[in-house]
Parts: structure tokens; C-alpha cells; sequence
């Protein structure tokens, strides 16, 4: 399963979107209301259908970020 | 006629002479204050040694020499009607040394005994406000809870990290906390907080070990706009290879932020190595709606880790100090002093805080009082965007 954060177009209604990312196949972590994005993960080979559910704008897997550790000068 | 102040002057005087009455005015130099002067467009014409001054046809100037009563005797002409329009002292005028030293080139020594350099460098010691009734928020590895300085202050909290609470197992989110929000008299050591009456929101999303995922980064940012605050602090990033697209789903999650009041301002990155190496802005600070932020050192140089603008994606906006940068750390240390643009952006979210509560700006409009107010640098615009932030 690749992680994924999916953004809902401005003038969707978020919940019937997300209802139609589950039917994709999304396993949903969670649905930020103020931004119009559903987190969450999917199969690899699924993703292309998340990008063709309607009402979504982007489909973007989740990147990765780390600091240096705690002893580093930065 | 006017008397500059402060210019070193000649001892002798411009006079600005009507257009296309240039030889009508010569008469008049002569006849109201007996002034004879050789003409440029005549070279062989007038004994230059008898004259008391020269008209330069092309400008309708004369330059002459002039006692104090042939100098109020202009200064007649100039009230009345005709050729003679304004006189003024000349002034004695230098070369540009583009060697001469500026303070700048000196070592600098700051003071940081009652507050750090960075506080001072941003103006923040001579401002009146505080941050209070701003919400700011910094995402990052959560705080130290039990710190000594952060006593009483309203603090609210969240972890966007699976099986970790808030407080912060790394240090580097109590720096962020402490530069942007921290005290002004700490009981021991230098005051190093910017908004040191705002509200403090904690959110983590990056672990004790300094590692997360955009997942709990938007998760924070949607906390942060859930719960008011005009102000985001994100010093993370991801670095990325030039040319590379921003992301357009950060892109909307910050101009949906933007919509409802909240800045996002994050840090540049760290993956230059100057001057050899100037690397790209990195995600998510490189998308257009969130402000990216460089560090600048104590000297007012760029920081040679500070990523720069290289391509048509991702530039940097504005500057703050990060070098050498004091405060915060997670206890038992208790305070460090560390550099990064990480240390960068909470002086700027900071300082976005005070303007905020100052002016009742949010969104764009807080953003376009960040830049406006800036202080310019001699620097390039794409390492540091419009200059070196200032405090209202």
C-alpha cells in the first residue's frame, strides 16, 4: 500500500467524494474538513482510478521528511 | 535658493537659467549682479581669465563665483519675472569608493547579554508588540512541556504522530517554539522570543526521531486553520532536484489555508553549500502560497546552507536569522544554539505574529506587509527575496 493524500475540488461536496475514494479502494486515515484533502493509503496498481474518481483535482503519494538528528549543529 | 545641509560646498553657486534663454540670461547675470561669465558654446569668445563664471549652453547652467551681495542680488533676480530661475551652491562631490569598507565588512559584535542577535537584527527588542491574541502555530517534533520558560503561558497541543505524544523527545521543535514564541526575560540568559505573548499551538508531525510525512504535515495545517491561527511555522522540508513541480496539493492546502486567515510560512532548505552549491527551494516551502524563508548570519550574509532561487519554481520570499542561533532545547539541556533555516522561519512567523496582532492583517495581507516592511539587503533578490525581516 502506498501512502497518499488526495485534494477534493473547491465546489465538491467532500463527503460523497470520500465515499467514492473508499469505493476506489482508498483506506482512508483521515479527512481534513478546512483544507479539502482525504489522507490515506491504496494499492499501487489502484492508483490511476483515484485520480479518475469525480471531484478529485490531485492525487499525490505522501513524501517523507527528516531533520537531522538531534545533535547536528542545523 | 536653497541651502543644501550637511553637503560641503564650494564657495561658488549654480544658476538654472530659462530654457532657450540662455544668452538672455547672461545679459541679465551682468546686469543685476555685474557677473560676466564665458561661454561653453564659445570657446574663443571671452577671456575665461576676466570672467567670474561659465554658462554651459546645452544645460541653460552657469557656474560663477559670486560675493554675498552678488548672491542676494540673484536671489532678487530668481523672485522676479525672468531668464533666472533658481541658484543654489555648488557642492563639492566624491567618487563612489566601491572599495571603501562598509560596516558590514567588519567583524561584528553583537551584545547578546539581555537579548539575542537575531531578536535585535529583526527589530523585535524596539517594537511594541507582543503577539497577544495571536495564535501561532508551529508544526515540528512537539515541545518541551515542562520547560521552565514556557511556565503560564497558554499552550495548546497535538500530535499528528502515531504512539507519541506532544512532547518533544528531539529538541528541535522547542528552538522553533522558543524563537517564535519564547520569553524576552528568561531567568537565566538572553531573551530569545519574537511573540512572547501569543498563543502557542504545538502540533507534532515530525517524531522524536525528526521524521514524518505529509500526511500528519496537512493534518497539522488543517488543526492550525481549524483552531484560528493566523500564523503557521513549518521548519521542515524535503529537499528536490531542480526543475522539479511543486506540489499542487500543497499548493491548494495553502491557498485554502490563505482563504480562511492562516499563513504557512516554511523554511528554504539547508542543501546549499555556498559558494559552490546553491540548491533549489525544497517541498513544500518552493509552492507559490507559502512563504519561503533563507537565513542570514550574524554579518548579514547569506548562510552558506541557505537553498536559493534557481529556477522558475520555488523562490526564496524573505530572510531572517539563522546562524548561530539561540534558544530553546528539551530538557535537560535546556537551551541550545544551533543554524538552519529551520532557525530562519520562526524568527519570520515571529515577527508575522506581531505585524498580525499590530495591524489586524491576515492571509495575503499579513504576507504583503511581511515583504513591504522587510529591510532591503545589498544581496541578490533570489537568495533573499525582499531582505531581512523587520518587527512592526
Amino acid at each position: 500500500m502506498d501512502a497518499v493524500v488526495v485534494s477534493v475540488a473547491d465546489d465538491q461536496p467532500l463527503p460523497a467524494v470520500v465515499s467514492a475514494l473508499r469505493r476506489a479502494g482508498m483506506v482512508v486515515d483521515d479527512v481534513l474538513e478546512p483544507l479539502g484533502m482525504v489522507t490515506g493509503s491504496i494499492d499501487p496498481e489502484a492508483l490511476g482510478s483515484l485520480r479518475a474518481v469525480p471531484g478529485v483535482a490531485h492525487v499525490e503519494r505522501q513524501r517523507g521528511f527528516q531533520l537531522p538528528p538531534p545533535t547536528s549543529p542545523t | 535658493m536653497s541651502q543644501p545641509t550637511g553637503a560641503e560646498t564650494t564657495g561658488r553657486f549654480l544658476v538654472l537659467l530659462e530654457d532657450n534663454a540662455v544668452a538672455a540670461g547672461a545679459r541679465e547675470l551682468g546686469r543685476v549682479a555685474g557677473i560676466q561669465v564665458a561661454s561653453s558654446a564659445d570657446p574663443g569668445g571671452v577671456d575665461r581669465g576676466a570672467a567670474d563664471g561659465q554658462i554651459f549652453h546645452e544645460l541653460g547652467v552657469a557656474v560663477v563665483d559670486a560675493s554675498p551681495d552678488q548672491v542676494a542680488a540673484l536671489a532678487r533676480a530668481v523672485d522676479q519675472p525672468g531668464p533666472i530661475l533658481y541658484v543654489e551652491p555648488e557642492r563639492v562631490v566624491h567618487a563612489i569608493d566601491p572599495t571603501a569598507p562598509s560596516a558590514a565588512d567588519e567583524a561584528t559584535a553583537v551584545d547578546e547579554t539581555v537579548f539575542t542577535w537575531g531578536l535585535q537584527a529583526v527589530g523585535a527588542t524596539i517594537s511594541t508588540a507582543t503577539g497577544t491574541g495571536i495564535r501561532v502555530a508551529v508544526l515540528d517534533t512537539g515541545l518541551e512541556l515542562n520547560h521552565p520558560d514556557l511556565a503560564g503561558r497558554t499552550i495548546t497541543t497535538s500530535s499528528f504522530i502515531n504512539g507519541q505524544t506532544v512532547q518533544d523527545g528531539h529538541g528541535h521543535g522547542t528552538h522553533c517554539i522558543g524563537t517564535s514564541c519564547g520569553p524576552r526575560k528568561p531567568a537565566t540568559g538572553p531573551g530569545y522570543g519574537i511573540a512572547y505573548e501569543a498563543e502557542i499551538y504545538a502540533g507534532k508531525v515530525l517524531s522524536n526521531a525528526g521524521s514524518g510525512s505529509d500526511g500528519g504535515i496537512l493534518g497539522g495545517i488543517a488543526w492550525a486553520v481549524t483552531n484560528g491561527c493566523a500564523v503557521v511555522s513549518m521548519s521542515l522540508g524535503a529537499a528536490v532536484q531542480p526543475g522539479t513541480p511543486y506540489s499542487p496539493v500543497y499548493e491548494e492546502a495553502a491557498a485554502r489555508a490563505m482563504a480562511k486567515g492562516t499563513l504557512i510560512i516554511a523554511a528554504a532548505g539547508n542543501e546549499s553549500n555556498r559558494p559552490g552549491k546553491i540548491a533549489p527551494v525544497g517541498h513544500p516551502a518552493n509552492c507559490p502560497s507559502i512563504i519561503s524563508v533563507g537565513a542570514v548570519d550574524v554579518d548579514r550574509a547569506i548562510a552558506f546552507f541557505s537553498c536559493g532561487t534557481v529556477d522558475t519554481i520555488g523562490q526564496v520570499d524573505i530572510v531572517g536569522p539563522g546562524v548561530d542561533v539561540y534558544s530553546s532545547w528539551k530538557l535537560p539541556t535546556n537551551y541550545r544554539r544551533i543554524m538552519g533555516t529551520s532557525m530562519a522561519t520562526p524568527h519570520v512567523a515571529g515577527v508575522a505574529a506581531l505585524i498580525a496582532q499590530k495591524s489586524g492583517a491576515r492571509g495575503y495581507e499579513l504576507w504583503a506587509r511581511l515583504m513591504q516592511t522587510a529591510r532591503r539587503m545589498p544581496l541578490p533578490s533570489t537568495d533573499v527575496g525582499s531582505g531581512l525581516v523587520q518587527a512592526p
